[in-house]
């Protein structure tokens, strides 16, 4: 049977979700792509399935326990989950004096709470077979906090604490887990559309590369289980950090 | 032509490993003090070059690294993997035991990157890697005299990734945090499963793998441990 891998936190076609998806295609994976727009995941597992590869998309949202239960049930029903990333969470800018606690919380559900219920679900079943790789994707606000910033710096170093202590409790019982820090802005949909003044400032080769990253998240699923990476930093060779 | 890989410290583990991994892409010159094993992987493996120096002889490390240039070429990988270790806690080690692992684990870095990266600037393109392991991150009581050069070592490669980055030179840092597979390690953990060690042929492939990252996405400092190690 076909292994599956699991992403959750799928957009657009130029983003850093569906550059997974397609990657994890291109591993032999049946990808069950997961998001909240199912016109954009629908064209996420059509460009797969043109391709040649296997694709399922199921709409679900990060934040909700039960529709996170469905779609780890949904793929393990196609085939055992080898490889599931948590790739959900939005960037969540604000000023700290005038925001809003619901503000802060919304950043900490989708940052936070969302990987805590997708590991979980994930977990579980690949402890039983003593195998899988659960992915993280996280930022600079993982490791740092800055102005403008509170609400998804806290999401993030939460994210990381999160993916750390996993890493230690279930990779001696065989579940690989990783946390990719993207030093950078992505060069994906949403930052060129939203954010064109950044990405001008940023200039040429200024944004951190859409399939360098895909790469480095397949590179640790295939890593073998004597060489385990948990925390991988990637950022473009111009970055100034 | 190939392009040319430089590696410091090629041992019987991971340097060889290193070695094999790069020999089959690159021509490798290859700096260790034993002459005897470099002649012998040089018979072994095609475009393998022996280069017989001490790192921690600055004069004669320089005069080495002239002589790589000039037989084979500007190195395009540079790998420093030379390592002084030593054990003891720091009211028993002597303060020659730490300037001489300072030498060979942090000066020789300097040396290579003062006398190699402006070549790969100029060429737009180039990679230094250098191997540590958990003693660039925490001090040890026992290692007293080879955490501080690890440390500084790892700190001086991120200077050199941060100034050499956005001219195209990729630094990365790369440790090891397990007992590496080494016939003396086998003998003195003779116990231990397999599983318990890191394979040097493992560690050779992670450092092609960072070696060969696009540039739209490279990867400064990754740690690598076998699955059941406790951290």
């Amino acid at each position: 049977m076909t292994k599956t891998a699991v992403v959750i936190g799928v957009g657009p076609i130029e983003g850093l979700g569906s550059y997974l998806c397609t990657q994890a295609a291109n591993e032999g994976l049946h990808v069950v792509i997961a998001g909240r727009t199912l016109q954009s995941i629908n064209m996420v597992a059509d460009a797969i399935r043109n391709n040649g590869g296997e694709a399922t998309a199921v709409v679900a949202d990060a934040t909700d326990e039960s529709q996170i239960k469905q779609l780890v049930n949904d793929a393990e029903a196609i085939g055992p989950i080898g490889l599931a990333i948590y790739n959900a969470g939005n960037n969540f800018p604000g000023n700290f004096l005038e925001m809003q606690p619901s503000y802060f919380e919304s950043a900490w559900r989708v940052c936070t709470l969302g990987g805590f219920l997708f590991a979980k679900e994930v977990i579980k079943v690949m402890a039983v077979r003593k195998s899988g790789t659960l992915l993280f994707t996280g930022a600079s606000a993982s490791m740092r906090g800055k102005p403008n910033f509170a609400a998804f710096t806290a999401g993030k170093a939460g994210l990381r604490a999160l993916a750390q202590s996993l890493a230690r409790e279930f990779q001696p019982r065989g579940i690989h887990v990783g946390h990719v820090v993207i030093d950078g802005g992505i060069a994906g949909e949403k930052i060129i559309s939203k954010y064109p003044e950044f990405v001008e400032r940023a200039g040429e080769d200024g944004l951190v590369g859409l399939s360098g990253i895909a790469e480095a998240f397949m590179y640790l699923y295939k890593q073998p289980r004597n060489a385990w990476t948990h925390e991988l930093d990637l950022r473009t060779f111009k970055e100034n950090f | 032509m190939k392009p040319i890989c430089l590696v410091t410290g090629v041992g019987p583990g991971t340097g060889q490993a290193i070695v094999k991994r790069f020999a089959a892409d690159y021509d490798v010159a290859m700096i260790a003090r034993n002459q005897e094993r470099l002649a012998a992987l040089q018979a072994e493996l095609e475009n393998t070059h022996t280069f017989v120096c001490d790192v921690s002889d600055s004069t004669a490390f320089s005069s080495t690294i002239n002589q790589v240039r000039a037989d084979l070429g500007d190195p395009e990988v540079v790998i420093h993997n030379a390592v002084g270790g030593a054990f003891g806690d720091f009211m028993s080690i002597t303060p020659k035991t730490l300037r001489k692992n300072f030498e060979v684990n942090t000066m020789a870095l300097l040396q290579l990157g003062q006398a190699l990266v402006p070549a790969m600037m100029d060429a737009g393109k180039g990679v230094i890697i250098c191997t540590g392991n958990t003693s660039a991150f925490r001090g040890k009581a026992n290692f007293a005299g080879f955490a501080p050069t690890k440390a500084a070592q790892r700190i001086l490669a991120e200077s050199m990734a941060r100034h050499a980055g956005p001219k195209g030179v990729h630094v990365a840092y790369v440790a090891i945090d397990a007992v590496i597979s080494v016939p003396w390690a086998r003998e003195r953990f003779k116990d231990q499963p397999d599983d318990f060690f890191c394979h040097p042929t493992d560690i050779a492939d992670h450092i092609w793998q960072v070696a060969h990252q696009p540039r739209s996405a490279w990867t400064f400092e990754t740690v690598i441990r076998p699955f059941g190690e406790s951290w």
